[in-house]
């Protein structure tokens, strides 16, 4: 046997030991390329979900910055999609993930008194990687048409 | 000098790996840090948003009927009622400060609305600001907006 051994060391690797290191190369390589993808998948969508938020953030002021008439037609109820407030840019995000914006204006009571307004602006895309899927980020926010109950 | 190299390769073959291995779980944890910073600001977003929501559904209540309006109040607004929004107002001298705080997806966000107080004129100058949480731990955030 210790005759075997020291043949062994001479020769360098047989062909065997080349063989199983290469499996346990290969399942451990594929582990780690695995964590790797599903790592950059997560990322890369995360990052669409901020993008998505920071659109949404960018209409909803454009929306609160509103006053008079121009509040009022905005804050109609029901589903908005005016250009001037849900127009995206130009970019990857319209273009390659059909990426569109639009807003929902309903009335919104705690108590019985009304004339609040809840507004959610809603963004939606399309993932493309591993399958396509449709996603959904929105940001709620309530506005009290305070100044035109006020004038 | 044959006999060594084997032993050579085997422990240079390990070593590489480590390090190769190291270099891949530090890239892994430094993503894996990013993505939860993205997701933390996202769901702070919409906790200032809903915050910011509270004070103005407070407002509302308040300017339309001064003496009947609740100092304090709880609920919900997000359609898949996942958002906890609890509001209080009090009066320090002349001054209103309404607190908004809320908390969706774990994350909790304060926001403050101080205002000049009088019921008859609902827009004297207001000046909002906002805490992350817990808000005696947090930094007072810039002004966000005046009125």
């Amino acid at each position: 046997m210790e005759i075997k051994v020291k043949k062994m060391n001479k020769k360098g690797f047989t062909l065997l030991e080349v063989l199983v290191a290469s499996l346990i190369l290969a399942v451990v390589g594929s582990g780690i390329a695995g964590v790797y993808i599903m790592e950059e998948r997560l990322f890369v969508r995360t990052l669409h979900r901020l993008e998505a938020v920071n659109y949404a953030r960018g209409a909803l002021e454009k929306l609160l910055a509103l006053t008079g008439g121009d509040l009022e037609v905005a804050l109609k109820e029901g589903d908005h999609t005016d250009p001037e407030i849900c127009d995206l840019p130009d970019g990857h995000f319209k273009e390659r993930f059909k990426g569109a914006l639009s807003y929902r204006v309903d009335e919104f009571k705690v108590s019985e008194i009304t004339n609040a307004k809840r507004i959610e602006v809603i963004v939606k895309w399309q993932e493309k990687f591993p399958k396509k899927e449709d996603k959904k980020e929105s940001l709620v926010t309530v506005l009290s048409f305070l100044e035109i109950v006020m004038d | 000098m044959k006999r060594n190299n084997k032993g050579f390769v085997i422990v240079l073959v390990l070593v590489v790996g480590a390090v190769l291995s190291i270099m891949v779980a530090a890239y892994s944890l430094s993503v894996l840090y990013r993505i939860q910073i993205a997701t933390r600001y996202i769901n702070s977003t919409k906790a200032y948003y809903l915050g910011s929501a509270g004070i103005e559904y407070m407002r509302y209540l308040y300017y339309t009927d001064p003496v009947n309006s609740p100092l304090s109040l709880t609920f919900s607004i997000t359609p898949e009622g996942d958002d906890i929004i609890n509001v209080r107002r009090e009066k320090r001298d002349d001054v209103m400060i309404i607190e908004g705080e809320a908390r969706i997806n774990n994350v909790t966000r304060v926001v403050v609305c101080e205002e000049e107080h009088d019921p008859a004129l609902y827009n004297l100058r207001r000046t909002y600001f906002t805490y992350g949480y817990p808000k005696d731990k947090a930094r007072r955030m810039p002004i966000i907006k005046w009125k």
